[in-house]
């Protein structure tokens, strides 16, 4: 069975100016309603890998007529041409052009087009056009190997015979894409002369050749004089010089192309890669770079999606369908993250280059994914195909960084990436030295990525990739009674840093079975101390995730997989009992503070999954799925079973439903004697989805999902006490919480590539909890009940693009203070709080816009952005900041308008 | 490249400067009460426009919980049952100062450290490091302003045996003179003019305590000191100073500076200048002044 789709590229065409044959093609799909449901899965395209130029025929040189024949072409799963139909041909033709487009056609070489990692066999839409050879009387023609034209007609060409011919010289050179220097394989270079040599023969003239794979072209015997070079590829800007061709020199050239598009990423599947989830949304990179406020960092962009909750100024947090943000899992390349941002959520740990795509679900995620009971977010590594040494510069005004890649051989690739903020620089040239606060460490962060690649056939593909971060923060108070003189300390530091090794293996056989390896170690050290507060926690991490899938026929897939995470920590901790969501904001206390060290403590967890794509009858996926995990810090084996439904109702509509019980560990410290209770027990959640998906037109698409979320067992504090040793302890936590999350998304998206693209998200939703204990309902601390966020970027001719985001989101709930009262023990008033979160801060509304310019120079191509943030200087609630008793208080302020500018080098 | 702008709140009074009812300080007297010693409960209160303040004192035999405005979870009765002796009053009358006289014996208190008092219902862990707690409270109303203060008070245990010592405040100075204790101080000043403020401490004011389990290491070390600093005119340039053994020195946490008002008329009557000093386990001292404001001859 052949597996039919459609992605939405389109390649620009365009008329040379001299006689050529240009192509044109995109991919189309089978017309089934049930394969339309294919056609939005392509992970990757399928690419030109040695272009086919076919001759004008011969018997229609002198016409002066131009065609174009489309053909409808067969791809293997190997990327070979295995077969071709003429599908159009305009206008009516002569056979002998049809007859030379399918001639042609067998020539092509693509790589295979991908479903999720897998190669499939997909057809093609390819378009020749022939365009008449301008007359040139007296021309000479040259047959050369490798399809260049051959002109015999003497009408066209000279013939060799009686044609005196002077002495020659040779030409060498190269054609390299313009900014990107990658070699142009296949493309015709033309030679011809319009006036005599300086032997005072040649004119008319005619030369062709097809550069090879690196680009490189050679012609020998060009007689002397002045002759113009035609250089034209699909896709491409036309290019055109002259050349003084003189006797025993060797001209030696590099002639630089240019694309229509220069978006380094623009090779975009603009459609959603193969879902079986109810809701998954993919951000590619090409959309991630361009989205205002979000800097180009790939997760910050997520905060822009239905369904994810605007966090406060200066968090990274994800939050899910009313999910507390750990409820939500990140992971990078397959595996689990500690954390994907760096201080304050201004940046995430990955670089836009080192990431393919981003694939978010909000809620009922496959078997596949576990450990979590909010949504999920999973980063997709780019695949390194370097041709040549490269990379990009990037400075903007947080950090700077680089990534350089290079091929190692024919299968092979290596890539470095590295990025360092210097807001210590700026803060050391720019703050006082006597200030009352002096940085030990000025607040800094860096990143880096080291990926390898080796794919030495299409059925074996192993990649490496070292990753981690490390962010430092250190402050000395000069008056330690300006941070709390309770502390009793005057230093403050934080530090974050992470790493993983990542070794994934795939198998491919065949389109029917594959299997991919995941492998991961790593370690997570998180430390903070301000005077007696303190902690300073390390996690080792080892994870081995293996999926196999076999797939039988069109109607059956299964995939298995297991996943085994294995955790040792050791630390020391020295705080008092943490706030967990729900609970006021009160003053540490001090005297609650609780100190414990831990060696070696080991956390198992196991998982195993099974999942089945069935497509039992025309149009309906059915993808029941069950994972089984072993919680090693509660002792504790879950079952979750759970279900996706996609009917396609039409060629441009589904209806989808899912649900699923998920399961996670409470909280780090809170299974920990003294900071919690070690007989806490897995917290819950079942989801239920439905909705529909509409293509309204080809770039247009609308997602309306529904979604209810019951979560129970949550980890909630309570007033209980437990008897241990005779004496009466608190019990500090139990698992009595309960919540209910009840919502609807709609997402409006318009992919046009690099034209224009964008979406308009709203959110409505409830989101509520129900403490231990209690008697009602309360609001989750970050329950939006409006969430709209319009994105879009429009392309303004070659080298501009304006970006524009909107945002109004309703404010957080907010527990107000009604009194407060003297401690006197400790000089200072403690807030008494009415109800919890029975109040809302202000809405939230801004608009960011963006503008990017870039440059195109033959060896590298600059960018340009300014980002402009709350254009129209919204003054926005983030909190309350109150007066020492409490008694008076006033709206803490988000930023004003920000301007960012950065620059960005293509190398 | 170049950033512009960062967010910002609005700015609220300070905590030194005097404006409205407050408590400034509570000190008990001796800081440990002994079993069936009377022990002295005072109060440092400020009132505006010299308006009478009405007092109440209450105790709780355990910590009571601020965030639930010091209400104590035990009645006369379960205290009672708790202390194995009858209470009839938590009351502690409502004069400038109350007397409390622990009926806790020192090996009753070293047994509810060690057992808790969850049987009372009262379910909060209490924290003995400096001996057993209890809270003072303190109602005050002044005109139509009131506010309620609690206070911890740490009854010695048998693992607690050293009692604590109240720190005192020797001298306050501001310009470079000395205050006379009782008295008003004339003083003569351009408006927004600095001026030094400072105190004098005797030479053994930290005493060295033992290091709680709460904290890294074992063994002793010095008290940490908190001077708060008030003025009901013109403003102190700090709130509090700190002294912290090894972190700052004793001389810097003495020394603040107060700005004369900025406005051409003096307020009427004298500016009240309150220093307290605080110890870390519930000694508690201060020092109060008057100055009447000048004009600059």
């Amino acid at each position: 069975m052949k597996w039919s789709v459609n992605f939405l590229v389109f390649f620009i065409t365009f008329a040379p100016n001299a006689w050529a044959i240009d192509e044109a093609r995109s991919v189309t799909k089978k017309n089934t309603a049930e394969e339309t449901l294919d056609v939005t899965r392509l992970t990757r395209p399928p690419t030109v890998l040695r272009a086919a130029n076919p001759s004008y025929p011969q018997t229609m040189l002198g016409s002066g007529e131009d065609a174009e024949v489309t053909l409808l072409v067969d791809i293997s799963d190997r990327g070979e041409v295995t077969g071709a139909t003429v599908m159009n041909a305009e206008p009516v033709v002569d056979d002998s052009f049809r007859q030379a487009a399918l001639d042609a056609a067998y020539s092509l070489e693509f790589s295979p087009a991908e479903i999720d990692d897998q190669p499939v066999a997909v057809q093609v839409y390819y378009t020749f056009k022939f365009k008449a050879p301008k007359p040139v009387v007296g021309t000479e023609s040259t047959s050369r190997d490798g399809g260049v034209v051959t002109v015999t007609n003497p009408t066209w060409a000279a013939s060799d015979a009686g044609i005196p011919m002077g002495p020659t010289a040779p030409i060498r050179g190269r054609i390299l894409e313009r900014g990107t220097r990658v070699p142009m394989q296949g493309v015709s270079v033309v030679l011809y002369r319009e006036t005599a040599g300086d032997a005072g023969v040649g004119a008319g003239d005619l030369r062709e050749v097809e550069t090879n794979l690196e680009g490189f072209f050679e012609i020998v015997d060009l007689t002397p004089g002045r002759w113009t070079v035609v250089i034209e590829s699909p896709g491409y800007r036309p290019y055109k010089t002259d050349e003084l061709v003189q006797v025993n020199e060797q001209l030696t050239v590099t002639y630089y192309i240019e694309r229509l598009s220069n978006n380094p990423y623009d090779v975009v599947v603009s459609a959603v890669r193969p879902q079986k989830e109810v809701s998954r949304t993919v951000l590619n990179r090409a959309t991630i770079d361009k989205i205002p406020g979000a800097g180009g960092d790939p997760l910050t962009v997520v905060q822009n999606l239905a369904g994810v909750a605007r966090v406060t100024l200066g968090q990274g947090d994800l939050i899910v369908r009313g999910s507390a943000p750990r409820d939500t899992r990140v992971y990078i390349g397959g595996v689990d993250v500690p954390t994907v941002y760096h201080f304050g959520g201004l940046r995430s740990v990955l670089p836009l280059p080192v990431v393919e795509s981003i694939d978010f679900v909000p809620g009922n995620f496959s078997a596949y994914y576990g450990r979590g009971t909010g949504g999920i977010v999973d980063v997709s590594l780019a695949r390194r195909d370097p041709k040549r040494i490269g990379g990009t510069v990037d400075v903007n005004v947080l950090d700077a960084g680089f990534f350089i890649e290079m091929p190692v051989g024919k299968h092979a690739a290596i890539g470095l990436a590295a990025r360092r903020s210097y807001i210590d620089t700026l803060l050391k040239a720019f703050y006082p030295s006597d200030a009352e606060v002096g940085f030990q460490t000025a607040p800094r962060y860096y990143d880096y990525q080291l990926l390898g690649q080796y794919r030495p056939s299409r059925r074996h593909d192993v990649r490496f990739m070292f990753f981690g971060s490390d962010d430092q923060l250190k402050l000395l108070f000069k008056d330690p009674a300006a941070f709390d003189p309770q502390a009793g300390g005057n230093q403050f530091g934080i530090s974050t840093t992470f790493y993983r090794s990542l070794l994934s293996y795939s198998y491919t056989r065949n389109e029917n079975l594959t299997n991919v390896l995941r492998l991961s170690q790593g370690r997570n050290w998180l430390a903070f101390g301000i005077g007696v507060l303190s902690f300073d926690i390390s996690v080792y991490s080892s994870q081995v995730r293996d999926t196999f899938r076999y797939r039988w026929g069109e109607h059956v897939a299964l995939s298995v997989g297991m996943d085994f995470l294995f955790q040792r920590g050791s630390g020391a901790i020295a705080l008092p009992p943490r706030q967990k969501e729900g609970q006021a904001p009160s003053n540490t206390d001090y005297q609650a503070i609780q100190r414990t060290t831990f060696n070696r403590l080991d956390w198992w967890s196991p998982a195993g999954f099974v999942e089945l794509e069935l497509r039992p009858f025309k149009g309906l996926l059915a993808v029941p799925g069950f994972r089984v995990d072993y919680l090693g810090r509660v002792n504790e084996t879950t079952l979750e079973p759970r279900l996706a439904l996609r009917q396609t109702v039409s060629s441009f509509s589904i209806l989808k439903a899912g649900v699923g019980l998920y399961h996670q560990e409470p909280d780090f410290g809170e299974d920990y004697p003294k900071f919690g209770n070690p007989n806490l027990t897995a917290e819950s959640a079942w989801h239920f989805s439905a909705g529909s998906e509409l293509r309204i037109q080809r770039a247009l698409s609308f997602d309306a999902t529904f979604f209810y979320k019951a979560m129970s067992h949550l980890v909630s504090p309570t007033e209980a006490t437990v008897i241990e040793n005779g004496s009466v302890q608190p019990l500090i936590y139990d698992n009595g919480g309960k919540g209910r999350v009840l919502g609807m998304e709609l997402l409006l998206r318009h992919d046009g590539g690099d034209r224009l693209s964008g979406w308009i998200a709203y959110t409505l939703s409830r989101a509520q909890r129900r403490d231990s204990g209690a008697q009602r309902d309360r609001l989750f601390d970050f329950d939006q009940t409006h969430i709209l966020t319009a994105v879009g970027n429009v392309r303004l001719g070659e080298r501009w693009t304006v970006g524009a985001r909107f945002r109004f989101v309703s404010g957080n709930p907010r527990t107000p203070i009604t009194a407060s009262v003297m401690n006197a023990s400790v000089d200072r008033y403690e807030p008494i709080f009415g109800q919890v979160n029975s109040v809302r801060n202000d809405s939230f509304h801004q608009l960011d816009l963006r503008v990017d310019r870039s440059w195109l120079f033959n060896r590298y191509i600059l960018h340009a952005y300014l980002d402009v943030q709350n254009v129209y200087n919204r003054s926005n609630a983030e909190g309350l900041a109150y007066s020492y008793d409490y008694s008076q208080s006033s709206p803490q302020r988000g930023l004003p308008i920000l301007a960012i500018f950065g620059v960005k080098a293509d190398l | 490249m170049w950033l512009l702008g960062v967010g910002c709140a609005d700015e609220f009074a300070p905590y030194s400067q005097l404006d409205r009812l407050r408590v400034l300080a509570i000190q008990s007297e001796p800081p440990n009460p002994r079993p069936n010693e009377p022990t002295q409960i005072s109060a440092l209160v400020f009132a505006p426009d010299g308006n009478t303040v009405m007092r109440q004192w209450s105790w709780c035999p355990v910590l009571a919980p601020a965030n639930d405005r010091y209400r104590c979870p035990l009645d006369e009765t379960m205290t009672s049952n708790v202390l194995g002796q009858t209470v009839t009053s938590l009351e502690l009358g409502a004069e400038e100062s109350a007397v409390f006289v622990s009926p806790l014996s020192q090996e009753t208190a070293s047994l509810l450290c060690t057992v808790g008092v969850g049987t009372a219902g009262y379910t909060g862990a209490p924290d003995c490091d400096d001996g057993f707690p209890l809270t003072m409270v303190l109602d005050v109303t002044a005109g139509t302003q009131s506010l309620r203060a609690g206070f911890t008070v740490y009854l010695p245990t048998n693992s607690n045996p050293e009692p604590n010592m109240n720190p005192k405040i020797a001298e306050f100075s501001l310009g470079g003179l000395p205050l006379m204790p009782g008295e008003i101080t004339a003083l003569t000043v351009l408006p927004g003019t600095p001026l030094a403020a400072s105190v004098s401490l005797p030479e053994d004011v930290a005493e060295f305590r033992p290091i709680p389990p709460s904290e890294a290491g074992s063994g002793s070390r010095l008290e940490r000191l908190t001077l708060s600093w008030f003025a009901s005119a013109g403003r102190m340039e700090k709130d509090r100073t700190v002294f912290i053994d090894g972190v700052s020195s004793p001389g810097e946490s003495t020394r603040n500076t107060w700005t004369a008002p900025e406005t051409k008329v003096w307020p009427p009557g004298p500016v009240f200048f309150h220093v307290v000093i605080r110890d870390d386990r519930g000694g508690v001292g201060w020092i109060s002044h008057r100055v009447q404001l000048e004009s600059q001859p």
